[in-house]
């Protein structure tokens, strides 16, 4: 009897049923589901990162002032505030990212997509209607009794089968041709922001050692006069902001980038695949690595921010 | 071949030098202002500089956004064209509907007339 179970469950298996969930749609739901969260999160962060590039810079620019004499220095000037980087610049590569996210959207929307559900209700309506104008169909003519009644359920069933069979045909040949059609274009933007974002990494490195260098000649004209109490707390504090300023500077923006594409890559390579387990486990594996990547880097600036927050 | 140095990598690694010389307790608090203010005036031009070349990738980056657009439209309209298989599936069983409704209405008239012409 067991035996008899496996048996079945193997032929299941060869089947067309079986068959079904490693040639439709399905089989690419889970990892265009979770490249698509994945891109969304690390736009999410990339957008932190660079809107905060502005107000780095605008510190950085105040701080180092805080080196001059009151009496000789610079006065404190609109300017200072203005970062530098424009926001048209700043914005251009969020749309970028955006627009990643928006091909990701779009992608896990077809992959996901219920049109399946919609059209089982939609053959049941067509089999219900088809049922009740035979019913109509006998009472006219009593020839066509045997037909009455007797219609209706194989219709539903064949239009779900075929229609079927078609909707997640047409779904998985818009979702491969797309992946493929994209990739080019994905590619290049990423290759592109992993040009541009170390730039912003450099304003950023320098903009904070500002911050640093000024911050500590504060520091050390406030501990000529500490008590041992007050200077305890100083201690604290500059660690404290010390710790968040290091935060921003160890967000590793490239590796994010870098990951990203390989896991892109990865998808488009599944894509012109076979789909088997192997193909499925590669691809999985560079969007796991990707996952938590952006995890990491967006705990980072999670961290920055409250960092921030605090010494705020 | 010689590596290409990146020139904002260049002047940001001078900016941080002469950001770390200014704190250096070795050398006269003038010379550590004039560091600083060198250091200052450094950021500023490595900022102009990055803003220039950011600017420069701009347009590029215009093109690909519309090209990747253009993928993402054409996957909408795959996905509206199933909606439209559905739709017309929808538009066959309202068909069967009317013609039910006008089958019965024949049925029902030709049920009154043969009443009729009974009576």
């Amino acid at each position: 009897m067991v035996k008899r179970t496996h048996l079945i469950s193997l032929v299941l298996c060869g089947s067309p049923i079986g068959f079904c969930g490693c040639t439709t749609v399905t089989v690419c739901q889970s990892p265009v589901a979770q490249f698509q969260t994945a891109v969304n999160s690390a736009s999410d962060g990339v957008r932190t990162y660079l809107l905060g590039v502005n107000d780095v810079i605008a510190k950085g620019n105040l701080y180092d002032k805080v080196g001059t004499p009151i009496t000789s220095g610079p006065d404190w000037v609109a300017n200072d505030l203005a970062g530098g980087i424009s926001l048209d610049t700043i914005q251009l590569r969020l749309q970028a990212l955006a627009t990643i996210s928006a091909y990701a959207n779009a992608l896990g929307a077809m992959a996901d997509s219920k049109d399946v559900a919609n059209l089982g209700q939609a053959a049941k309506t067509l089999g219900d209607n088809v049922n009740s104008l035979s019913m109509t169909l006998a009472k006219a003519d009593p020839k066509l009794d045997n037909l009455a009644g007797h219609l209706g359920a194989p219709i539903t069933s064949l239009v779900t089968l075929f229609g079927t069979l078609e909707i997640q045909h047409a779904q998985k040949a818009a979702l491969e041709k797309a992946i493929i059609d994209g990739s080019t274009n994905v590619d290049a933007i990423i290759d592109q922001l992993k040009v541009d974002l170390p730039k912003f990494a450099a304003l950023i490195d320098t903009s904070e050692n500002a911050i640093w260098q000024g911050k500590l000649r504060i520091y050390n004209v406030l501990r000529k006069n500490a008590s041992p109490n007050a200077l305890d707390s100083l201690i604290n504090q500059c660690v404290a902001d010390y710790d968040g300023i290091s935060q921003l500077r160890q967000a590793q923006v490239t590796s994010l980038l870098g990951n990203m594409a390989n896991a892109h890559r990865a998808l488009v390579v599944f894509a012109k695949s076979s789909k088997r387990p192997k193909d499925l486990s590669d691809l999985a594996g560079q969007i796991n690595t990707f996952s938590a990547n952006v995890q990491l880097f967006n705990a980072m600036l999670a961290s920055f921010q409250t960092a921030i927050k605090a010494s705020q | 071949m010689a590596t290409q140095i990146d020139p904002v990598e260049a002047l940001a690694a001078a900016v941080n030098r002469l950001y770390d010389m200014s704190s250096n307790a070795a050398i006269s608090a003038a010379q550590q202002q004039q560091l600083l203010a060198q250091a200052h005036d450094l950021r500023g031009d490595l900022i102009a500089l990055v803003q220039l070349q950011l600017s420069a990738a701009d347009a590029g980056y215009q093109n690909l956004m519309q090209n990747l657009n253009n993928v993402t439209n054409a996957l909408d309209e795959a996905e509206q064209k199933v909606q439209d298989m559905i739709n017309k599936i929808a538009g066959v069983a309202d068909v069967a509907a009317a013609v039910d409704n006008l089958l019965q209405e024949a049925i029902q008239l030709g049920t009154t007339a043969a009443k009729l012409s009974g009576a």
